[in-house]
């Protein structure tokens, strides 16, 4: 087994070498949310408001920010509600793009949108049912988790100790439950990805064989999701901060701000797509063990 | 039974068990009460022996007394205040003993020996309903003459309900608030601008809380040994007794309600700010957060001793009720008050913070100028917000008092004025209308638009003058009980003293709209307009005499600005304009803001680029700000930030999302 510092290297080189993944993956959510955004944007700027609003550029003003929702909440409600659809839609973009990706990944092709489209439409119906699947695990394992730990909350604590064996309970309950989900999801990355390997049909029969290559290689796949998922993390906060720091004070600032929003939201989907190429390496890692083990045993017989 | 002043405070005065603690007495102290109390904490019941005297404060003789038995409202559900709450004042856990809770008075024996509890009954004041049993009246023998005294014993058992509505019982912790036969208020002629002498004595609601006269409190409370008690007053004695209880005594002066609490579950942590001793009582897993609560009161105490006045009190307990006994949170007595918070919050939201200032401020508006809360809980919810928020916001800042975590900040006052502006019908009653009779909801005008309004005539007279104006009302008011009139009076009083009369005589033209009225304020500022000046036409003099000229031209270089501000709500408040012009000059106006439209006309070189109503957020009761200006100048940078943000949230939404399924 591979470290996993370098599976991470490899996958990140790889996603890197393909530039075109990432991008496609960037440049869909973009659209998708700029609609909103210059919707919101046009909203405001036609409103009798936009004159008192502008000291809002300098700084957070709940006064103003209140008025302004008393006399346009309902649109901004209706604004609001408008995200729903285009993230469910956002969704089925994504995973139909999933297919390309993992296709181009796996068969370590050099881009080509034609092949690129090819593999989105291939495995666009399989891909949904997986995305429905892991709607319906998630779903039932969230629920599982939550009612064993408000069970052991009604168990072992009581009203006077709500805050300290209740509060300690909750905590190991988000903890447990949010490492359960994360499995969830696993077993539906690398369902996608042994089902672009094998060219499976059984999308119940990917999602089971992942369980059990999950189960195999816990090191490895733990190790990199983790890894991913820390970066992620620290990509964030370095935002966060940057943002405190930056503030929008001018019009320079404020592009400043723009252009390292953007580039974190390229980095994001970088990471989305190393994250499949990292996925599809310890697969092939693992197939290519396994058939090791099996040769020799061949050989014997 | 009559006993004369003078042989009732002697009687008063050997009972007594320890010196007293204001030489001469902060106020009148019609009631003296001195109460043996025993806590029986299985059966959740006190059982209670009460030794009142009452002065009868008037120059009428009064042939009755109203005592407020207010555990009744939570006997059954015919009570007033179960009938108003729809059925949700009591938590009923579906046990045998439920969550119900009474008082019983047993026995009421004058001095003179004569029982006249077999004479009292119950009555309802102010809705007739025949099945409440929150207000007792007992016919006196003969009634009690001007300046005399009456003295009494009175037995009482009680019954405490399942906490709610801040008083009552939940596992091992004991609110015991309203919890004693507790006379009204004998209000004489005059007083609050009644027409004659009366007893104040409202049955208890479910949107109200309370009014009583001041006096002393001596009483001995018996609870199981190891129970923490916090109460109003003093602890001036403890003796544990042999059968496993201990009786603490407390004594409270010039104060007009005795609260406590007992459970064995409190933590205390003391203090002191100059020489004023500070009891907190917390759950001991919250001791690590009792400086939130420390440093915030002791800025309250600074605050209000710089701008109101002194608090006089030797002793202040500030109790925090655990998680299962928050309803006993955020609530007001004497001396003694609870507030709420958790583990949970985090520092950089500052409710538990806001929950305390408040309720300290309470020992001002309530505790110490008592107003009637029943009738005018403006004047004690809505005073203790408006200080409440000046407090927090000289502390905090004024934007950041409330919460400011991870970018996000909002101030106290904008969270006090959003509550006002966010009501779904401001207009639905006046702020000043008795707090039971206010529709749902209208609990936002006692609170937050009270505060506005005091907001708003601190804009309009300045910090300085409304300072004056609440340390003389303080002075003049504090430990009596003042209405809503007595206030006007004191801010007609002073305000014309340091303004003058440019707001008028007097300011019942601003209180008979924001405080009588329903109306809201909302100042527009509808349009800028630029247009060319035209040359004089027609038949004008000029140095050849009178000439004819009739051709279309414009004076060169020259516009006329045209600035129109609307007043779209019902009030009328004086307000300033400020107009900025091409050049970069700067014009603030006065308008009175009577008429519905008021236009500034300005004809020059330099054109009006920008105005604004109310430029320095002097009247915060303006209930939208969003309509106040109007600018040529480009101010696309918030457009611009805003997209931004929304772009990149939702960027991170979808992402994220893709990320997970």
């Amino acid at each position: 087994m591979k470290p996993i510092l370098k599976i991470f290297i490899n996958a990140v080189v790889a996603a890197a070498r393909i530039p075109q993944l990432g991008s496609a993956v960037y440049v869909c959510n973009l659209l998708m949310a700029a609609v909103i955004a210059a919707a919101f944007r046009a909203f405001v700027a036609g409103t009798d408001s936009v004159s008192s609003l502008a000291p809002l550029f300098t700084d957070f003003d709940a006064t103003l920010a209140s008025d302004f929702l008393n006399r346009h909440g309902e649109a901004i409600g209706a604004l609001a509600r408008a995200v729903v659809p285009l993230a469910l839609l956002s969704l089925a973009v994504n995973v139909i793009l999933t297919g390309g990706i993992l296709s181009l990944l796996s068969s370590r092709q050099k881009f080509s949108l034609r092949g690129f489209l090819r593999g989105c439409g291939h495995f666009a119906g399989r891909f949904l049912r997986v995305f429905f699947l892991v709607c319906l695990l998630l779903a039932a394992v969230g629920g599982i988790m939550i009612t064993i730990f408000a069970g052991l909350d009604a168990l072992l604590s009581s009203p006077v100790t709500a805050e300290t064996r209740g509060n300690l309970i909750a905590a190991i309950g988000i903890l447990a439950t949010g490492f359960m989900l994360v499995v969830v999801v696993m077993v539906g990355d690398y369902a996608r990805v042994l089902t672009v390997v094998d060219d499976g049909r059984s999308m119940l029969k990917a999602l089971w064989s992942s369980f059990r290559f999950i189960l195999r290689s816990a090191a490895g796949a733990f190790g990199v999701q983790y890894l991913f998922l820390l970066v992620n993390i620290g990509l964030f906060l370095l935002y966060l901060s940057a943002e405190w720091h930056t503030g929008t004070g001018s019009g320079f600032l404020l592009g400043f701000l723009f252009v390292v929003q953007q580039l974190v939201m390229i980095a994001r989907a970088f990471l989305r797509t190393a994250l499949f190429a990292g996925e599809v390496e310890l697969a092939a890692l693992s197939a290519a063990e396994r058939l090791e083990a099996v040769a020799p045993a061949a050989a014997g017989t | 039974m009559r006993i004369p002043l003078l042989f009732c405070t002697a009687i008063l005065g050997a009972s007594t068990p320890v010196a007293a603690q204001f030489q001469p007495p902060l106020s009148d102290r019609v009631v003296a009460y001195r109460i043996d109390v025993r806590l029986d904490e299985k059966a959740k019941t006190l059982e209670g022996e009460e030794h009142l005297t009452w002065r009868n404060p008037s120059t009428e003789p009064v042939g009755d007394l109203q005592f407020h038995l207010y555990l009744n409202a939570f006997k059954n559900t015919h009570s007033t205040a179960m009938k108003e709450s729809g059925g949700r004042f009591v938590r009923d856990d579906g046990s045998k003993t439920g969550g119900w809770g009474y008082i019983d008075v047993t026995s009421i024996r004058l001095q003179d020996g004569a029982e006249v509890r077999p004479l009292a009954n119950f009555i309802s004041p102010d809705d007739s309903n025949a099945a409440d049993q929150t207000v007792l009246h007992v016919p006196l023998p003969s009634p009690v003459g001007p300046g005399e005294s009456i003295g009494m014993d009175i037995r009482f058992t009680a019954r405490l309900p399942r906490l709610s509505r801040r008083t009552g019982y939940s596992e091992d912790f004991f609110m015991i608030a309203q919890w004693f036969p507790k006379l009204g208020v004998f209000e004489p002629k005059g007083m609050r601008y009644a027409a004659r002498g009366a007893w104040n004595c409202h049955q208890f609601h479910a949107a109200t809380e309370f009014y009583a006269d001041f006096g002393t409190y001596d009483v001995n409370m018996t609870v199981p040994q190891g129970f923490k008690v916090g109460a109003t007053g003093v602890r001036v004695h403890e003796t544990e007794n042999s059968n496993g209880t201990a009786t603490l005594t407390y004594r409270a002066e010039d104060v007009h309600d005795f609260a406590w609490v007992a459970s064995p579950r409190l933590a205390e942590r003391n203090d002191t700010w100059r020489d004023l001793r500070i009891r907190l009582l917390m759950p001991p897993e919250r001791l690590f957060q009792s400086w939130r609560h420390v440093q915030c009161v002791k800025a309250a105490l600074e605050y209000m001793d710089a701008h109101v006045g002194r608090y006089p009190y030797p002793e202040l307990t500030i109790v925090d009720p655990p998680g299962y006994a928050a309803a006993a949170g955020g609530m007001e007595y004497p001396t003694l008050f609870t507030t709420v918070s958790s583990v949970l919050i985090p520092e950089q939201v500052r409710y538990p913070e806001l929950a305390t200032v408040h309720e300290f401020i309470h020992q001002y508006f309530y505790g110490m100028v008592a107003s009637n809360e029943f009738e005018e809980a403006w004047m004690d919810e809505g005073f203790t917000a408006y200080y409440e928020t000046r407090v927090m916001d000289a502390f905090y800042g004024p934007k950041t008092s409330a919460v400011h975590l991870l970018g996000f900040h909002f101030g106290d006052f904008e969270y006090t004025r959003f509550g006002y502006t966010s009501m779904l019908n401001p207009r639905m009653a006046p702020t000043a209308t008795f707090a039971w009779e206010l529709p749902s909801g209208g609990g936002s005008l006692t609170y937050f638009k009270t505060a506005t309004i005091l907001a708003t005539l601190k804009g309009l007279i300045g910090e300085e003058t409304m300072d004056s104006v609440m340390t003389a009302y303080f002075r003049r008011w504090s430990f009596r009980h003042p209405c809503g009139r007595d206030f006007i009076a004191v801010v007609n009083d002073i305000v014309p003293k340091t303004q003058g009369e440019k707001f008028g005589k007097d300011w019942n033209w601003f209180f008979d709209q924001v405080l009588y009225g329903t109306g809201v304020c909302d100042y527009e500022l509808s349009s800028i307009r630029i247009s060319p000046v035209e040359d004089d036409r027609g038949y004008v003099e000029s140095d050849s005499g009178t000439v004819l000229r009739d051709v279309r031209g414009e004076v060169h270089g020259t516009r006329r600005s045209e600035v129109t501000v609307s007043r779209l709500g019902e009030v009328q408040l004086p307000v300033e304009v400020l107009v900025r012009f091409s050049d970069g000059s700067e014009l603030l106006e006065q308008w009175d803001g009577k008429a519905r439209v008021k236009v500034f006309r300005y004809t020059g070189t330099s054109t009006v680029v920008r105005a604004a109503v109310d430029p320095g957020m002097k009247i915060p009761l303006d209930i939208n700000v969003t309509n106040n200006v109007k600018s040529f100048e480009p101010s696309t940078g918030m457009l611009w930030k805003y997209f931004c943000k929304v772009l990149f949230w939702l960027q991170n939404i979808f992402h994220a999302a893709a990320t997970i399924i």
